[in-house]
């Protein structure tokens, strides 16, 4: 099996609670300083064995994995997002990017060493406009263009090197060297943290110069509030998201928010936002984009991620259903209750999905109102005869 | 005491407890399948998954793109060179697009999982799951592989995989001074891969050959004819009479 995706550089490690969560000191997200981009010199080769040998996994990875099945395969969209990329990296460097949508619920986005891009359903879910998807393409393309995979490879290698030399060296003076091993891993650890605020640093200019507005403070913040909310449904201990942990492969959600929030009050209000056209571009794919979300096992996230999009960009009868199948798939008596509400409030709207009335009339059948239950089973099957559960709800109408 | 709990940590941390308990058992053949129903098929060969570079000294494997090129193209070479010793015509895997392109993928991967599972809890006796106790040699990849078929016009599919690290001086280094000063067996280099011949109309797969510590070196022509020469051994449709792993 090729093993390229361990070298895709991605944006988040959403939710990963590692349990060592102790101070290691002042965070480092500015340290990157200014990086100097040097002009753009056409189709990049790899150089050197180590990173010939990497992109020659990576390109064989992608021979596969452009035929997946999990990539979300629709032209329109894909050649949005990239549009977006191309826009905030500039048309004559994001010619060699290959951008897949890539079905999944998580918030994140990826990038391998030779330009393979890999955004998630769940992030398009999660972004409010051009302008934060900008930041977060941004960020992915820092990764390609300062070469962090091969970096992290070389580090990960001359870890890997001292630690067995210092082990031998512990097992033949039988002295434990544990915590030197331990330092040499939480270095490694830690130099990959750094990587990625160089990205969120290296974003903040290409952003800065392209013709968006900076905007990536909020997606910080809603990731924070999402994360509290699932975690107050499960009554767990909020986290604070302040300081990293010794093994968290990026820097905290708060410090990213700071950071970014102080480069946007550099920035001031000049650029584009695009929410309105970045509504309408994805309007269509909602299903798909949020589809994932819904029948994962996160209700509070999900109901989040639902709400801050209706609430940041308009209700249309696609959120309003989505909502209530939501609510509907928990199913317990209360859910169905709500979730009919939610579905009421789809049908009055434009262009509401024809599940719509399935998801009214299976609700109102088992909340006991069988007459209007029935009536909107009918409705469903009039809008969509040919729905491979037409024949099941078609008992249902009958008897 | 100590002395035991330092070992498992190099142990540990260097990742060197040997490649995973390979296979007792190395090929199989499945019931009732013989070289019979090969005769005058086409046999469609998957693009091989070769990948060759070196060990470092902590066991990070480091892919080498002209070693890997080169067996490539040395397997490619080798394989034309055995086609008179097959009783078959062998096809290489068409560039395709779309919905073909698809189902190839799709099947590919579905083969590396089926092998897998063949190599985990078939070949390895001690680790038979309750359901393939004394059960014979029957894994299929389902009967969707017909498309396969259609498309190519080949009865049969052939997968290869081969993976090879090469100790590295630091890895060679490593592996004497472990053994000499704290008698720790620490493998240089990793050499495997095994080959699979599936049925595509029905989807069963009819041979496996695995092997977790392979020879010949790749990186060059003898070599190669020594690793294909294992890969193939036993394979089904070989002429009677045919000695494959001749070469040194």
């Amino acid at each position: 099996m090729t093993r390229g995706h361990r070298w895709m550089a991605s944006l988040s490690v959403f939710g990963l609670g590692l349990a060592a969560m102790m101070s290691s000191g002042a965070g480092a997200v500015a340290g990157a300083g200014e990086f100097t981009r040097p002009p753009y010199a056409g189709a990049y080769e790899p150089q050197g064995v180590d990173e010939r040998g990497l992109w020659m996994q990576l390109d064989e990875y992608e021979r596969r994995f452009r035929d997946s099945p999990a990539i979300l395969r629709d032209e329109t969209l894909t050649a949005y997002v990239h549009g977006i990329l191309c826009r905030t990296v500039g048309a004559d460097r994001c010619g060699a990017m290959r951008t897949y949508i890539v079905r999944d619920e998580s918030f994140n986005a990826s990038m391998a060493p030779n330009g393979l891009m890999v955004v998630h359903t769940g992030l398009l879910a999660r972004v409010h406009s051009e302008a934060e998807l900008a930041a977060v393409l941004g960020h992915e393309f820092a990764h390609f263009e300062r070469r962090h995979s091969l970096g992290r490879f070389r580090k990960g290698r001359s870890t890997a090197d001292a630690l067995a030399w210092i082990s031998l060296a512990g097992a033949v003076s039988r002295t434990s060297f544990a915590s030197t091993g331990n330092s040499l891993i939480i270095g490694f650890v830690s130099y990959g943290r750094d990587q990625e605020s160089e990205a969120d640093a290296l974003s903040a200019q290409l952003v800065r110069a392209s013709p968006y507005r900076l905007r990536a403070s909020g997606i910080w913040k809603r990731l924070v509030d999402e994360q509290d909310a699932l975690r107050k449904e499960r009554g767990l201990r909020k986290i604070k998201h302040l300081t990293p942990g010794l093994l968290d492969s990026h820097p905290p959600e708060m410090q990213r928010f700071a950071f970014f929030a102080k480069q946007e009050g550099e920035a001031g209000d000049v650029g584009e936002d695009r929410r309105d056209p970045y509504k309408e571009a994805t309007a269509p794919y909602l299903r798909d984009l949020f589809d994932p979300l819904i029948k994962g096992n996160d209700f509070a996230g999900a109901d989040y991620v639902i709400r801050s999009r209706g609430d940041a960009l308009g209700w249309d009868a696609q959120l309003y259903f989505l909502r209530g199948e939501l609510y509907r798939l928990r199913g317990n008596p209360r859910d169905l209750a709500t979730a009919r509400g939610f579905f009421q409030q789809a049908v009055v709207q434009p262009l509401a999905p024809p599940e719509t009335w399935r998801g009214l009339g299976l609700c109102a059948m088992r909340l006991g109102d069988r007459t209007d239950g029935q009536a909107s089973l009918a409705e469903y099957l009039k809008r969509s005869p040919n729905a491979g559960d037409a024949a099941a709800i078609r008992l249902l109408v009958e008897n | 005491m100590k002395r035991n709990l330092t070992i498992a940590i190099l142990l540990a941390w260097t990742g060197l407890t040997g490649p995973m308990a390979f296979a007792q058992e190395r090929g199989a053949v499945r019931p009732n399948f013989s070289a019979e129903a090969l005769k005058g098929q086409k046999i469609l060969l998957f693009r091989p998954t070769i990948q060759v570079g070196e060990q470092g000294t902590g066991g990070t494997p480091e892919s080498n793109a002209d070693w890997t090129a080169k067996a490539r193209d040395l397997f490619v070479t080798e394989l034309r060179r055995r086609q008179s010793d097959f009783a078959n015509e062998i096809v290489e895997e068409p560039d395709l697009v779309g919905a073909a392109a698809d189902s190839v993928a799709a099947h590919r991967a579905l083969f590396s999982a089926v092998a897998n599972s063949v190599m985990v809890y078939q070949f390895f006796p001690g680790n038979r799951l309750p359901t393939r106790k004394n059960k014979p040699f029957e894994w299929t990849l389902g009967k969707e592989t017909k498309q396969i078929a259609e498309l190519t016009g080949a009865r049969y599919g052939l997968f290869i995989t081969t993976e090879d690290q090469y100790g590295s001086l630091g890895r060679k280094m490593f592996q004497f001074l472990a053994a000499g000063l704290v008698g720790v067996g620490v493998q240089s280099g990793v050499h495997l891969g095994y080959a699979g011949l599936v049925d595509l109309e029905t989807g069963d797969l009819v041979w496996l050959n695995a092997d977790g510590q392979m020879g010949g070196d790749v990186r060059d022509a003898l070599g190669m004819q020594k690793r294909v020469g294992q890969l193939l051994e036993d394979f089904p449709g070989l002429k009677p009479g045919v000695q494959v792993a001749a070469a040194p």
